[in-house]
């Protein structure tokens, strides 16, 4: 929660009075889609369609189960989207494109539905007949909608999730006049990180524990080559479930925790008595698949999601969470390593491959590669601090662990439906996406900059990376504004 | 945008290195099959009788309901035993077969034995001959050692005709056992390639590029009449079939998405195109094949066909309503060997593997049982078939009795829908159950042909 003695609040009072006349200016909105009203003969059982969605959604607002994870698109109850899915809206073209295109937008309803139903608390087979009328629903009239090639152009439209940056700076233009200020913070506490980067990796009397990922799969279902696994008509490559798992479990990073300021191994986050903590005795990290693009590629992502139980459990956190994400080319080797808090502030990027950091990104944010180089393979993170973040990537020779503990790699949707004592589940993101009673850090700042909840730890799909302009952690053209392409992927344009 | 296929040919090593021993107890049982079709000398008696494996308790003629299944629940899939146990669903007990002539089509096993050891995988995974040309007929692994083989074999003839259209009905059922659809339709599939009856065989000329056509088309209800389905599957096993559908109320036949896998067809409908023959997608969208467990099963292979009523229409029970189960006999399959294969997916799958039992005699599968993303049991699929023999009555398919599937159980385990389909005789408009008859190409496996059965 804001906290009402932020040094900044005055100042964001001052720019937001200036910024008034800024806000007049909105885009109209798109027109509306004409849906049938009734339901053609030939979807007999879908005349209620409209209404079950309504009821359903009526009912997961009312009891605060909504997943955050997606985006749901304005106009099509049936659809929801994230930010890579979006950037195709205008390219996709045939049937087979824009099919797929429409389809993976109901499958995220699908997978969105499954965790807010749970969430629900009904009686399984209640639950498994209603999110099937949903889908059985979310067909026919995706199908009938869509059919009319006006109702299509405005879901092109309307398909795109908002920015992070929702807060009341970003709407009323108070950013844009505070750009300058901004600047300078982050260049402020970007050298600061950078210090921080340049400290001994293990000091004297330090106490350093090694955690590194149990393998439980076959490697060589991994794939080493994208170019030779199917691939949909939008372009991603498509694995079997293990191939993914062996795939995250090849690039998961070691965790090297300075145990004087960071409490114990990374930890299971469960719910304890309606409060959200992390369950260090055992050793978890979570993982999450995705694509990005770079020019006509589209490229593979693994998120590592690590969560450490605070320090000082009398803090107002509970918890510290650090995301660590490899991007991998086509051939399946590692092209970028980033990481941010996942609190949202501040993205580092570790590049490889020769990729050239810009020096600040097209929407102006300064770009931070706090270390000249990183291991190809393998790395291992050094985390210490409070709160825990990640202070240095390093190779397992430098790290030199005596002992090794070993953390199990969960997928990351196993955190939308926690058990609940007394039974039933509960997702530890809010349907805002942040994780209840999480939060502090740079709060002036970040409301300055129009981030919502500043310093709340926030789920993947919802993480801001931006201060002075609106960057986002999942923006599907991400490595395009950090970077100059290399040469082959910029004339193959 | 180009839809890229090709597999990951490591992927497919790995899957084909991963092999087991072969079938049979006592002998092997291909070896034994070789010699005088019958499998009798590669199983002990206890796996070759139901009153020997079950010491008396139970026997051919019995039914098996809630009240002794326990006897034999380690007999039983998952859903079918908690289907018995809980929904009021009985089998009848029926000796095991041991002619494998009477469990396939007789060319098909006839080409099988006389095929036997020329099959292999060339560089994309696509099954050949040993001179490199597509597939000629039969089973290609009769003595399969890996799932990759079984579900090769699966893949590459699901009906082991050259043509087979089959007059079908299909009801689906609300958990609480009321029907809300029931359809009247067509199924439709040509073998191109591997061809046994029809000439010219082994290829059709100028079709040797795909494997199958594949229609499916509804008669009734009237809102549902001409709703027509049709699948071109090609013979690379990395493509996605070209899948055209005609619905009425759009009078026009429109490409549907190729991957449109786990979805059904018709409303209310808990099967889907992924579902056919427990192998409905092309063999490499799906992966990490292997062999989990073998053991005895209780399955329908037998007895499956009505020759008692004039549709070959058969009965139910079980349920809320008495209505959701056909009646169903079954017998003790010797050996099953238990598969289990991951989709391949381009996002979250809604299904996270299937588990396939294939009856070692003949290779074909006897139940299938898929799991949603979080492992849990999601659906079912068991089929029975039969040869058209029963006392002095048959169905003829050439010279022999016709061989095939009977009906089929679809059943969603989490919401306790059933959808439950037969073959019957005769649908409306003249629709007939017909075997290798060349002209099941012209006039239901084209798009002209789907334009056709929409406007009639």
């Amino acid at each position: 929660m804001p906290s009402t003695n932020d040094p900044g609040r005055s100042a964001l009072v001052a720019v937001l009075i200036a910024a008034a006349v800024v806000s007049a200016g909105c885009s109209a909105p798109a027109e509306a889609p004409s849906m049938p009203e009734r339901m053609p003969a030939d979807f007999p059982g879908l005349g209620d369609c409209r209404e079950m969605f309504a009821e359903a959604d009526a009912r997961i607002d009312a009891a605060g189960v909504r997943h955050a994870a997606y985006y749901r698109v304005p106009g099509f109850p049936y659809l929801r989207t994230d930010r890579v899915l979006a950037s195709f809206r205008n390219e996709v073209d045939g049937i087979d494109d824009v099919g797929t295109w429409v389809r993976r937008m109901r499958e995220l309803d699908y997978e969105a539905r499954l965790y807010e139903l749970r969430n629900l608390d009904i009686p399984d087979q209640d639950r498994a007949n209603l999110h099937t009328d949903l889908y059985r629903c979310g067909r026919g009239l995706a199908f009938v909608d869509l059919e009319n090639d006006a109702n299509l152009d405005y879901l092109r439209e309307v398909a795109v999730p908002p920015p992070e940056h929702s807060g009341p700076a970003r709407r009323y233009g108070v950013t844009s006049l505070a750009r300058p200020l901004l600047g300078a913070y982050v260049r402020h506490r970007q050298a600061e990180v950078r210090e921080t980067f340049a400290q001994p990796l293990a000091p004297d009397g330090a106490k350093l524990r090694y955690w590194q990922a149990a393998d439980t799969r076959q490697r060589a279902l991994a794939p080493d080559d994208f170019d030779e696994v199917l691939a949909d008509p939008l372009g991603f490559p498509g694995m079997i479930g293990s191939a993914w798992q062996a795939l995250a479990e090849m690039h998961a990073p070691a965790i090297w925790v300075d145990t004087a300021s960071v409490a114990g191994a990374p930890g299971a986050p469960t719910w304890r008595d309606g409060v959200p903590v992390v369950d260090s005795t055992d050793p978890t990290v979570y993982y999450q698949a995705g694509f990005t693009r770079m020019g006509e590629q589209r490229l593979v992502q693994i998120s590592y999601v690590l969560f450490f139980g605070s320090a000082d459990a009398d803090g107002a956190s509970a918890m510290d969470s650090l995301v660590w994400r490899v991007t991998l080319d086509r051939d399946a080797a590692p092209l970028l390593y980033d990481s941010i808090p996942a609190s949202g502030w501040p993205h580092t990027v570790f590049p490889l491959q020769g990729l050239e950091p810009r020096a600040v990104t097209a929407s102006g944010d300064p770009v931070l590669a706090p270390q000249s180089s990183v291991p190809e393979r393998r790395p291992v993170l050094r985390v210490g601090g409070s709160p825990a973040a990640l202070q240095r990537v390093a190779s397992r020779e430098q790290a030199n662990p005596d002992r090794v503990g070993r953390y199990r790699l969960e997928n990351y949707d196993a955190l939308y439906t926690l058990p609940v004592a007394g039974g039933g589940t509960r997702s530890l993101f809010s349907p805002a996406g942040t994780i209840a009673g999480s939060g502090g850090g740079f709060a002036p700042w970040a409301r300055l900059a129009g981030i919502p909840e500043p310093g709340a730890l926030r789920q993947l799909g919802r993480l801001p990376t931006g201060f002075v302009g609106d960057g986002q952690f999942d923006d599907p053209y991400l490595l395009e504004r950090l970077f100059r392409l290399p040469e082959a992927v910029a004339s193959a344009r | 945008m180009a839809i890229r296929t090709r597999m990951h040919r490591r992927h497919f090593l790995a899957n084909t290195a991963r092999a087991v021993a072969g079938a049979g107890v006592l002998m092997p049982l291909w070896k034994v099959i070789a010699a005088d079709g019958d499998i009798t000398r590669a199983y002990p008696d206890e796996l070759l009788s139901i009153e020997a494996y079950t010491k008396g308790r139970i026997k051919p003629g019995d039914t098996i309901d809630a009240s002794n299944v326990e006897h034999v629940a380690d007999l039983f899939e998952p859903v079918a035993l908690e289907q018995i146990r809980e929904m009021g669903r009985r089998v009848r007990i029926a000796p095991t077969t041991t002619d494998i002539m009477r469990l396939s089509p007789w060319e098909y096993m006839e080409a099988t034995l006389r095929n036997r050891g020329r099959a292999r995988f060339n560089d994309k995974g696509n099954v050949v001959t040993d001179d490199g040309s597509p597939w000629i007929g039969g089973h290609p692994f009769p003595d399969a050692r890996t799932a990759l083989e079984l579900f090769a074999g699966l893949t590459l003839s699901w009906g082991r005709h050259d043509a087979s259209l089959y007059a079908i009905k299909q009801f689906s059922l609300s958990p609480e056992g009321d029907v809300q659809y029931s359809y009247e339709a067509g199924w439709a599939e040509l073998a191109p390639v591997g061809r046994l009856v029809l000439d010219p065989k082994p290829y059709w000329p100028g079709h040797e590029d795909y494997l199958r056509y594949q229609s499916v088309f509804f008669l009734s209800p009237e809102s549902e009449r001409g709703t027509s389905f049709l699948n071109l599957w090609y013979y690379d096993q990395n493509e996605f079939p070209e899948l055209y559908g005609y619905l009425p109320h759009f009078r026009r036949i429109r490409q549907f998405p190729t991957n449109q896998r786990f979805e059904p067809l018709v409303p209310g409908s808990t099967l889907y195109l992924s579902d056919a023959w427990a192998a409905g997608d092309p063999l490499h969208t799906w992966g990490n094949y292997r062999v989990v467990g073998r053991g005895p099963l209780l399955a329908g292979v037998s007895n499956g066909w009505n020759a008692e009523h004039p549709n070959w229409e058969h009965g139910t029970h079980g349920g809320p309503q008495g209505n959701t189960f056909w009646d169903t006999t079954v017998e003790l399959v010797p050996e099953a060997i238990i598969c289990e294969a991951e989709p391949v997916a381009f996002s979250r799958a809604p299904v996270s593997k299937k588990r396939v039992w294939f009856d070692t005699r003949n290779m074909m599968p006897i139940a299938m049982v898929s799991y949603d993303r979080d492992g849990k049991v999601f659906r079912s699929f068991d089929g029975s078939y039969s040869l058209y023999e029963s006392g002095d009555k048959r169905f003829m398919d050439g010279d022999h009795p016709y061989w095939s599937w009977t009906h089929v159980h679809a059943f969603d385990a989490q919401t306790r829908r059933m959808t439950r389909l037969e073959q019957v005789r005769q649908g409306p408009g003249g629709l007939a159950t017909s075997v290798n008859d060349e002209r099941i190409y012209e006039r239901y496996l084209t798009r002209n042909s789907l334009m056709r059965l929409g406007r009639a």
